[in-house]
């Protein structure tokens, strides 16, 4: 019976405060932005730094609104994509269901992104990703909107020009087995037998794999079939690549190539076994990355990230918070609206400054302004240096 | 098969059959132990191998490099888990007798939690895809043959561990009670036998021996919230094919599985180009095959030693 | 002198099925008591009552004056009330030793962190090995001491349920049918046995039985049921010769 009265008085307490709400907020407009990130699975962490530089986005419109005695306020629905397709098209829906977003930004990869589509086209939700690369969610027309990250359109090009230049007669592939691995692999196969490469042997993995002895086993066998002037290109995500790594030190094919290495390869963590470190430095590891050139925006974020949250920024982190500004600013233009967002968010985009590079929008809703930064691991394996850059839009490279 | 697969892979590929059947045999076999004196599959078995992992890490972050040390911290911690794990849900729920999918489901929650308690950690103190620092090396080379560190390591102490187990299993006094609870639980009760401590010393030795496995594993690939998760399929394909009743079947049915995701898939790729993407299905094919066709799994093919049904 | 066991009022209804109703009955220290009457009467289910293998519905149990009417199997079981079943349950795939082993309590080498080290425990093994033999010879099983217990025949299983029993050195023992299957000869052994452990060890008995002409041989006081009551007690003679009991019982 006490129990009862207690529920009771939870509910009654509830829904006072609720209405104490409500009534503060009488007079606010809420536009509701939809946050779909991965908060668990191995981009878990990446999904958690995204969503504090989208508060922080979020923090700073709502002030600057207040302070010009604007009504409209945002607020934030966030949920878990779990890194998968599936995970992504529940949260979405589940964001727009229970608050009735009509924008959403995020997700992380372009499986999750490709997972969440059908639910945001047939319900006029739109997307604003903000790392999404692979040019299988390349679709003119449709409700996705890939911001300031460029497509692999243009990275692939980078490393079929660096293997040739290398002087790879053939390539070994290892690639996720998802959409983004997948067109990383189709792109880099065309552009580099477009531009005069031999034959490409590649190898898929799957994307939950976290052992790869028998991909090791059989990239080494690939490279040994080559023969002496093959090279290898790593297309792999965090985890799977430490643990190819890890399986690779002690081939002996594999630690006599060269390797290249996708993006989410370029970071420290790579290097912080010192065994791996020493296998990357060995292999001329080199990487291609999205210049991250400073824009006057770059120290602002940071500086107000760590004031905010009292500590760094992670990698990308301000990506998401320049696709949360993109959002938030259309919709202070276009109003809380699905169809006029869609209309009007290139507009907006081609004209902001980002904190990394300006964003301008191509026919498919993607970043077209692609200028890349190409890393090596240094020769004691301390960590990647900046050795040349690839413009995507002029197809160069130049080496410093 | 030899013929059709180039000497090197398939010298590499045995060699790792070896190497991680053996780490698979170490956590099945903990998955036939709770089946069959429990009565429960535990999908949360591959926590306890992570969280050893993570302990294992944790030690070896610290400074501590001596092998011993570390699997002696990845046990304590996998069976602190597992009995954590038992008391807390598990036996609550048995108390309230409640149904058999009712408990796989607790086990998944169970895993669930002990998961996200890891992640919350590994954030926090950004432990994620690190390695426990030993470092590899080639141990021996001999044509096509390269056996690392690592293999010596791995090797030696899972069948020594799967040796201990099976020992305790069929000659010791515990062995003997986890046995007869596996046989008959309200007989055990009846005439005195200590179930709910033979229980907890059931769950201790299992978690103890994820755990171990677990750290062994992140030597193999890099520790992470979901790396026990990762294998779990494959070490459950493993014990079904033991038919979750027995010592002999299951250690055989680590190997088999091993052997299909290393050798198999390669001579599969290399022969008829089958992608090495379908890998994480074979333990799925393992599985539907063994409870389609033979659900008492490799028993009976084999000799009955180490059968937990006796 | 109050009775070693006792029974008051004792009732189980399984659904509608009264399958024991309303039976008080008393147990006295030394004594060995049989408990008989048709199929069906209620006899194994009074027994699971006693040895807290099933819930009373209502009723009272008294084991030296405690009431152990809401106890657990295993807690009746270290009270001193070890039970032998009308089915023998034993370890089949185990052997006769093992069976005999595993009620020992506290051993050493049941803790994990003594169980992989022979050594340490293969010592007080050995002494629990000598107690079991002791125990074999009592039941003449001793040559069979490796058997599997599956191996064992009718009365074999018997003797061994009885001999697992005495491992637990009860004060009472509940046998169900301990004769059931067992050839004839061998059935008058197995109660000579049986009174030798009244007689040598002080072991208080109840006896369900079926071969009434052995039981009658050796039981100090009966008791008869029927349809889950109490129809006569007595001691031997008086049963043997009541009409009630013979009509029911050989239904002559
Ligand atoms: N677990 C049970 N559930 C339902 N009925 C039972 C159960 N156990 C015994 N009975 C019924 O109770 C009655 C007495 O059975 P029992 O005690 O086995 O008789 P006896 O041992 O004298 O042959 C029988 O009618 C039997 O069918
Ligand atoms: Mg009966």
């Amino acid at each position: 019976m006490t129990r009862r009265i207690v529920y009771v008085l939870l509910i009654v307490a509830m829904t006072t405060m609720l209405g104490a709400t409500a009534t503060a907020q009488d007079d606010m407009e809420i536009y509701v932005l939809g946050v779909a990130l991965p908060f668990t699975g191995s981009f878990g962490t990446f999904g958690q730094d995204f969503e504090r530089g989208i508060d922080l986005a979020v923090a700073q419109m709502n002030g600057e609104l207040e302070a010009a005695g604007s009504a409209i306020r945002f607020e934030t629905a966030s949920a878990d994509t779990e890194q998968t397709p599936e995970g992504a098209a529940r949260a979405l829906q589940t964001i727009v269901q229970t608050t009735g977003a009509q924008v959403v930004v995020g997700p992380l990869t372009t499986s999750e992104v490709l997972g969440a589509k059908q639910f945001a086209d047939e319900n006029g939700v739109i997307i604003v990703a903000m790392a999404s690369s692979g040019p299988a969610a390349s679709i003119p027309g449709d409700n996705i909107f890939r911001v300031i990250y460029p497509p692999d359109t243009f990275s692939s090009k980078a490393f079929a020009s660096i293997a040739l230049e290398r002087g790879h007669q053939n390539m070994v592939v290892l690639y996720v087995d998802d959409p983004f691995g997948n067109g990383m692999n189709e792109q880099f196969i065309k552009n580099y037998q477009a531009s005069g490469g031999g034959e490409v042997a590649s190898f898929g993995y799957a994307p939950q794999s976290t052992e790869l002895s028998a991909e090791a086993a059989a990239v080494s066998a690939a490279l040994a079939g080559f023969g002496e002037d093959a090279g290898f290109f790593c297309v792999c995500f965090p985890g799977a690549a430490e643990a190819f790594v890890q399986v690779s030190q002690i081939d002996p094919i594999l630690t006599s190539v060269q390797w290249l290495g996708n993006e989410a390869m370029t970071s420290d963590e790579m290097l912080a076994d010192p065994g791996h470190a020493q296998t990357l430095a060995n292999a001329d590891f080199v990487t291609v990355s999205q210049s991250a050139d400073s824009t006057p925006l770059t120290p602002i974020f940071h500086a107000d990230f760590v004031a905010m949250f009292d500590k760094e920024p992670g990698i990308f982190t301000n990506y998401a918070f320049d696709a949360a500004n993109i959002a938030m600013l259309t919709m202070l233009a276009a109003g809380n609206d699905g169809a006029a967002v869609k209309s009007m968010l290139p507009f907006i985009s081609n004209h902001y400054i980002g904190t990394a590079v300006q964003a301008f929008l191509d026919e498919n809703g993607d970043q077209a302004i692609a200028s890349y930064g190409i890393r090596q691991v240094a020769e004691d394996g301390s960590g990647f240096v900046l050795i040349g850059s690839y413009d995507g839009n002029t197809d160069t490279i130049t080496y410093k | 098969m030899g013929d059709n697969l180039p000497p090197a892979l398939l010298t590499t590929s045995l060699v790792n059959t070896i190497q991680i059947g053996s780490l698979y045999a170490l956590m099945a076999l903990g998955i036939t132990l709770t089946f069959s004196v429990m009565k429960l599959p535990n999908f949360a078995h591959a926590e306890y191998a992570t969280a050893g992992a993570y302990a294992a890490l944790i030690v070896s972050l610290s400074g501590v490099l001596n092998p011993l040390v570390i699997m002696i911290a990845a046990f304590v911690v996998g069976a602190l888990s597992a009995l954590i794990s038992h008391l807390a849900v598990f036996k609550p729920l048995e108390r309230r007798d409640v149904s058999f999918y009712t408990l796989i489901l607790a086990s998944f929650a169970v895993g669930l939690i002990i998961r996200y308690i890891l992640f919350t950690m590994a954030d926090y103190f950004n432990l994620f895809d690190l390695r426990i620092a030993i470092p590899l090396r080639v141990l021996f080379r001999e044509g096509t043959l390269i056996l690392s560190n690592l293999f010596a390591w791995v090797v030696p102490t899972s069948l020594v561990l799967v040796f201990i187990l099976t020992l305790l299993l069929n000659r010791s006094p515990l062995g003997r009670e986890m046995r007869a609870l596996a046989n008959n639980v309200n007989l055990a009760r009846v005439i005195g036998i200590p179930v709910e401590r033979v229980k907890n010393y059931t769950w201790l030795l299992v978690g103890g021996l994820a755990g171990v496995a677990g750290a062994l594993w992140g030597l193999q690939t890099a520790v992470h919230p979901l790396m026990g998760w990762g294998a779990i399929i494959s070490v459950f394909a493993a014990a079904i094919l033991g038919g979750l009743s027995s010592f002999s079947g299951t250690i055989l049915g680590a190997y088999v599985v091993a052997f299909s995701e290393n050798t198999v898939i390669l001579f599969l790729n290399v022969n008829y180009g089958v992608d090495l993407a379908y890998k994480p299905a074979i333990p799925f094919i393992i599985i539907i095959v063994v409870l389609l066709f033979r659900p008492q799994g490799l028993t009976k093919l084999i000799r009955r030693a180490g059968d937990l049904g006796r | 002198m109050t009775p070693l066991l006792e029974m008051k009022n004792l009732r189980k209804d399984f659904g509608g099925l009264r399958a024991v109703d309303n039976v008080s009955l008393q147990v006295p220290e030394g004594a060995i008591i049989g408990l008989i009457g048709p199929n069906g009467s209620g006899k194994s289910t009074l027994i699971n009552l006693i040895a807290g293998s099933t819930d009373l519905s209502s009723g009272q149990v008294l084991f030296a004056s405690q009431d152990i009417s809401d106890l657990p199997a295993d807690e009746v079981f270290k009270l001193g009330i070890a039970r032998g079943y009308q089915e023998p349950a034993l370890y089949f795939k185990m052997t006769v030793l093992d069976n005999l082993l595993l009620p020992v309590k506290d051993q050493r080498g049941e803790r994990p962190w003594y169980a992989p080290w022979r050594r340490s425990w293969q010592h007080e093994e050995a002494a629990h090995a000598e107690a079991a033999v002791q125990v074999l010879e009592q039941v003449q099983l001793l040559h069979h001491y490796d058997t599997l217990a599956s191996d064992l025949s009718g009365g074999q299983m018997k003797l061994l349920e009885i001999a697992r029993c005495l491992m637990g050195k009860p004060q009472l023992l509940l046998l169900d049918e301990p004769t059931a299957g067992v050839a004839p000869k061998l059935a008058y052994e197995i109660f000579q046995q049986i009174a030798r452990l009244r007689d040598d060890f002080g072991i208080t008995l109840l006896i369900v039985e079926h071969r009434l002409e052995i039981l009658f041989d050796f039981a100090d006081y009966v008791y008869v049921m029927h349809l889950g009551k109490l129809l006569a007690q007595g001691a031997v003679d008086e049963i043997a010769n009541d009409a009630i009991v013979r009509e029911v019982y050989f239904g002559d």
